[in-house]
């Protein structure tokens, strides 16, 4: 859990200072997949209202786009298997695409393909870790 | 099942609360909170900032610097205000000596302050030269009309309750109506199809004098226009027309004699 709310105050700060990629976005979802714990509608609910404030953005707005993005996320997995990299990325891709056009942010395109890219291999990443780990 | 359930009661209690965060948020409620969590948010994110200078204090310092230009514009139009309030107040065109200052000593209306009031009641009456037919104003606006009188009071029907007068619209030309009120709202009547009205074009009394000099003098304002009802089968057109003042909370108006 520690490492959840470590990245996603990183992730907060990065996007708020330096970087205007949605990476807070991609972060929860990397999270979610990985874990699919409901406290993650906590952790998304005050990242939403940190960001907000970080960026001066419609208090609550964020925060609501992360809930859903989460309940969508959860809502897939009853049917089909989420812990694959295609769904990851795409859903990375779109709910960038989304997030950055609500926001008004420029370079949509590119900015959710490199986020897409960052969650895609961040999520291989964590997979080939797991799997050493269970061969050890 | 019992997961996605889970999921549900989740999403629901935490998007519940956001919804109204984003509606107090609107609503202005929430403004201390707001405050509250955009410090706690800098202080957080100072802990990780890296850079000697960072941007997210210039953000803030930019928001701030945005606030304050507001606020500054804001006071620059309430002086601009004021100063055409008094300009109005101090340059009247009605001549100062026939004008009879009279308080406003009652005001009935369906639902006292907050309905606007059927009449006034001023303190001045006969005794002071007032006589029926005479108008009564509040700086350049037009209030009503004094219709009964005693010796030290009259009654004063305000413009909104005024079966009608007549009235005018100064613009490229002149357009003559009738101003009929309407309960609580003013209608410009009477107004052919070829004349052309627009929204917030002023309405002034067109005088109605006799020649004992009683009666509603000219380019008294009655109000703007608000809305226009313009039909092709109709004979002539109409606008609604907003006065200016709040007839309750008029404490002091002026006779002219």
């Amino acid at each position: 859990m520690i490492w959840i709310v470590v990245t996603l105050i990183l992730s907060i700060v990065l996007e708020a200072n330096y970087i205007n990629l949605p990476l807070t976005f991609a972060s929860l979802v990397f999270w979610t997949v990985i874990t699919q714990r409901n406290a993650l509608f906590a952790i998304a609910f005050f990242a939403g209202l940190l960001l907000d404030g970080l960026t001066f953005n419609f208090f609550g707005m964020t925060s609501a786009y992360f809930l859903l993005a989460i309940f969508a996320i959860f809502l897939y997995r009853s049917k089909f298997e989420i812990q694959t990299t295609g769904f990851v990325g795409a859903l990375c891709f779109l709910g960038s695409v989304a997030y950055m056009v609500l926001k008004g942010s420029g370079n949509v395109f590119l900015g959710s393909l490199l986020t897409a890219i960052i969650t895609i291999i961040s999520f291989r990443a964590y997979q080939v870790y797991s799997l050493k780990s269970e061969n050890k | 099942m019992i997961r996605r359930d889970n999921n549900l009661i989740f999403f629901l209690i935490f998007f519940g609360i956001t919804f109204f965060i984003i509606i107090f948020g609107q609503l202005g409620i929430l403004n201390g909170g707001k405050e509250v969590i955009s410090d706690i948010s800098w202080k957080i994110s100072k802990t990780f900032n890296f850079s000697k200078n960072p941007s997210g204090e210039i953000a803030k310092l930019r928001q701030e610097n945005l606030d304050l230009r507001k606020k500054i514009l804001e006071n620059q139009n309430l002086v601009m205000e004021n100063r055409a309030l008094r300009d109005q107040f101090s340059t009247t065109s009605i001549s100062p000596t026939s004008l009879v200052p009279a308080k406003v000593v009652g005001s009935p209306g369906f639902i006292p302050g907050i309905t606007n009031p059927d009449y006034l009641i001023i303190d001045k009456g006969e005794k002071d030269g007032l006589r029926i037919n005479d108008a009564v104003v509040y700086q350049n606006n037009f209030v009503g009309k004094i219709v009964s009188l005693s010796g030290n009071f009259s009654k004063v029907e305000i413009e909104i309750s005024l079966d009608s007068f007549t009235a005018k619209i100064l613009g490229d030309k002149e357009i003559p109506g009738v101003v009929k009120g309407k309960g609580n709202i003013l209608i410009f009547d009477n107004v052919l199809l070829s004349e052309n009205l627009k929204k917030d074009q002023m309405v002034l009394t067109k005088g109605d004098v006799g020649e004992d000099g009683v009666g509603v003098p000219a380019d008294l304002v009655v109000g703007k226009i608000i809305s226009i009802e313009k039909k092709s089968s109709d004979l002539f057109q109409r606008a609604e027309v907003e006065s200016f003042l709040d007839f309750k909370n008029l404490s002091t108006v002026f006779v002219i004699r």
